[in-house]
């Protein structure tokens, strides 16, 4: 066993094979990947890295508090176990792992740089006899080929750990501007990173990594090139690259595990099955299924549907009761239109649930 | 852990050179910077037998004056497709500059020209005033290399006879101006012009209006009637109007509408620049800015415009017309075309005419012989007022009188046809 998780236990899904460490007293947790199966413990796990750095929570409770109800708000007959304050009791921390990848690149490069340029132009307009002249200066790009020598160090070069990482990364809002600059579109200030202690997952579940660094590093290759060809336009003063190339050697490299804090909840359907609900730890940016419950709906159609029988009735009386008293007979009408304004009702529910649940947001 | 390494070979084009780079760890190459061929200075001399070379229009290159050697001349034949440069904030600085051969500038103080001509020639007169107060000064140091000319193929003695011809066409001028082409001196000059190319994308609204008839009763009349109304309604529409190669000359001493008469230049013997063609020819800089051609263009580029959208308009009834007309791909050029120049002095007044040096197209001031015009216009009206004269005085005769009088309109008529000619010749 590594030295670093001495008081963390291995543990996997069974049904989509997460794997993830656990305290000891965290019992057998649902998974939060999937929910459809509890975590079962195992020997040791597929990739056993130790993370050097982590996001720590830092979402406040009002933000929190706030967007989980603007979330719930947007869903209608929700179903009972979709409320604020059961989402809020089933909450779980999980970090999740993502490489950030050092490495030093010597080569050479080509491409085809975009230069702006200003040109002069004008617009002319004419009216009532004269004309009037507005000067314009338009930007323009030219186009020169460049190549060239490249000997730098990229650092924190983004690459993922999880199979499902873009998918999770979007899930979790759009990406943070100073993360974004550098690398790949993470909703997460990774600056705020911190080193890495056991203490840190106190009440957390940690994801373990599911790809190794090579694995990984196509990813990160990417990302490194990306970097390069802003640096090679910069040093040659031009604003704009296509066509970049890149033949290189990359040496050096260092890999870093980094967690980033996500919390996860969930509810259930109709069906019984348990939707989750994820939000991110650091902005409290909430993403899930949304979906409507019919049983709830259903509930309101049988309510409105008797209320409708009964007014029905009431309705029929009072047509009976025209026959003796004659000055009954617009009040009958009355009820003979709340009767049939009560039945348009009682298929709204189930009519606002089968749109909503048509596209379901995430 | 640890990363593939790639196999590293060079991306960088062996012709590439190195240039500045902003950023630590990267060089930069860029291709070579493409050098103007600008030629060195040359002085033209035979390298045979050392006399001054000059030019050969019929040849189509540098011949000596004194032994006959012909030299090559080389340069490429561009045509219509000679690059044309976009108006950059920076093109002016950016050009290169100098006429890349040793000339000198011959400044008249009469009429204010310059004219650049080869260190030896002792010019002596001015070729667009005649005026003999002329004097060397230093180049125009902002002049733009031209980048392309086109050669004469028009040769100086060709000149007087062209002349010739062209002052012995049209029966109102001077009968002994003739002899003035025989001692004409022709000076063969390539003068400064101006292309310009863009199109303009004009966008148009107006108030049209369409005629209808309709039927009204008149109160008045008792009756219906019918009359014309016009239906108002606003409507738009757009056009892209392109122009290419507007020629504009760079010269202002000579009248623009006398050199428009010249036209047309044919563009397609557009080669590239050699000082070798100015060999014993002058050559004029521009005296016009680019910037002042350009406005001058743009101006009847956007008249042209305007009234293209205008003509869309299928109605006669337009008001409220408002354009918008957006200038795009502009673009401009300098050229060197080729003109003989000549003053003549006829009764005490100088007159001016070129010679297109491609085409042999003549263009130029003609005196009027006004007591020719008006004899003739005196023999076209006199004699019907004569017959209506003796119509009405001595034979009483009603008939002589109508047809001394229809005489005297019909007269009259051809008379003012006659002189609306005369008169358009005259302010040509």
């Amino acid at each position: 066993m590594s030295e670093w998780r001495a008081n963390l236990h291995p543990a996997r899904c069974a049904q989509c094979h997460a794997e993830y460490l656990v305290t000891p007293n965290a019992g057998a947790p649902l998974c939060p990947n999937c929910f459809g199966a509890r975590l079962e413990p195992m020997p040791t796990l597929a990739h056993d890295i130790p993370p050097e750095l982590f996001v720590p929570f830092s979402a406040a409770d009002a933000t929190l508090n706030a967007n989980l109800t603007r979330w719930l708000r947007e869903i209608p007959f929700r179903a009972p176990s979709l409320n604020e304050r059961d989402l809020r009791a089933r909450l779980t921390r999980v970090f999740l792992p993502m490489y950030l990848a050092d490495t030093r690149v010597a080569g050479t490069w080509q491409a085809q740089l975009g230069f702006d340029y200003l040109v002069a132009s004008s617009q002319e307009r004419y009216n009532a006899g004269q004309w009037m002249t507005q000067r314009l200066n338009e930007t323009r790009i030219r186009w020169e080929p460049r190549a060239g020598e490249i000997s730098r160090a990229y650092e924190n070069v983004d690459a993922p750990a999880l199979e499902q990482h873009a998918r999770i990364m979007s899930a979790l809002g759009d990406a943070e501007r100073r993360s974004s600059e550098t690398s790949l579109q993470l909703p997460f200030d990774t600056t705020r990173a911190i080193p890495f202690s056991t203490d840190a997952l106190k009440g957390a579940l940690m994801r373990a990594a599911e790809m190794n660094p090579e694995a990984a590093w196509n990813f990160a290759r990417a990302q490194v090139e990306r970097r390069a060809a802003k640096d090679c336009t910069n040093a040659a003063s031009a604003q704009h690259y296509e066509q970049f190339e890149m033949r290189v050697t990359y040496a050096e490299p260092r890999w870093t595990l980094l967690l980033l804090p996500m919390f996860v909840t969930s509810y259930l359907d109709d069906d019984g099955k348990w939707i989750p609900v994820r939000v991110n730890g650091q902005t409290g940016f909430v993403s899930g299924t949304q979906r409507a419950s019919l049983k709830q709906a259903r509930r309101w159609t049988i309510i409105i549907g008797a209320l409708t029988l009964l007014v029905f009735l009431f309705t029929a009386l009072v047509a009976f009761a025209t026959l003796r008293v004659s000055g009954l007979a617009p009040f009958a009408g009355i009820f003979l239109v709340i009767t049939f304004l009560l039945l348009l009702a009682a298929f709204v529910p189930m009519i606002v649930v089968w749109q909503f649940n048509r596209s379901p947001k995430k | 852990m640890n990363s593939a390494p790639l196999a590293s070979t060079s991306l960088i084009p062996e012709s590439f050179t190195r240039v500045e780079s902003k950023l630590d760890g990267i060089t930069v190459y860029a291709p070579p910077p493409r050098v103007e061929q600008i030629p060195q200075a040359q002085n033209f001399k035979c390298p045979n037998c050392g006399a001054t070379t000059a030019f050969d229009p019929r040849a189509g290159s540098v011949t000596c004056t004194n032994c006959g050697s012909h030299y090559a001349i080389h340069a490429q034949r561009v045509g219509q497709n000679a690059n044309q440069f976009e108006f950059t904030l920076d093109v002016v600085n950016s050009t290169p500059r100098g006429w890349g051969s040793t000339r000198r500038d011959l400044h008249c103080e009469n009429c204010g020209a310059t004219t650049s001509v080869a260190p030896t020639e002792l010019a002596t007169t001015c070729p667009f005033c005649g005026s003999n107060r002329v004097a060397a000064r230093t180049a125009v140091p902002e002049a733009f290399q031209p980048r392309y000319i086109i050669p004469f193929k028009i040769e100086r003695a060709e000149c007087a006879a062209r002349a010739r011809a062209w002052l012995q066409r049209g029966w109102f001028y001077p009968r002994d101006l003739v002899n003035v082409a025989y001692s004409a001196q022709f000076t063969g000059i390539y003068l400064s012009f101006w292309t310009f190319h863009a199109v303009v994308n004009t966008q148009w609204r107006a108030q049209v209006g369409y005629e209808r008839r309709e039927n009204y009763f008149d109160v008045h009349d008792m009756k219906f009637k019918t009359r014309t109304v016009i239906d108002w309604r606003w409507e738009q529409g757009t056009i892209a109007v392109p122009f290419e190669n507007q020629l504009d000359t760079a010269t202002s001493h000579i009248p623009a509408p006398l050199l428009e008469r010249l036209e047309p230049f044919d563009l397609d013997a557009l080669v590239t620049y050699n000082p070798a063609y100015l060999a014993g020819w002058r050559a004029q800089t521009y005296e016009i800015s680019l910037n002042d051609a350009w406005d001058a263009a743009r101006a009847r580029m956007r008249e042209h415009a305007r009234t293209q959208a205008f003509n869309q308009i299928d109605s006669k009834h337009v008001r409220n017309f408002s354009v918008n007309a957006a200038f795009d791909d502009e673009a401009w050029r300098l050229l060197l075309l080729p003109v003989f120049l000549t003053t003549y002095r006829y009764r005490d007044k100088i007159y001016q005419l070129v010679i297109n040096g491609q085409t042999g197209k003549v263009a130029g001031d003609k005196p009027i012989a006004w007591l020719q015009v008006w004899l003739l216009v005196a023999a076209l009206v006199v004699p019907g007022i004569l017959v209506a004269g003796v119509g009405l005085i001595f034979a009483r005769n009603g008939a002589l009188f109508l047809a001394g009088g229809i005489l005297v309109v019909l007269g009259a008529l051809i008379a003012v046809a006659i002189l609306q000619r005369v008169m358009k010749a005259s302010a040509a």
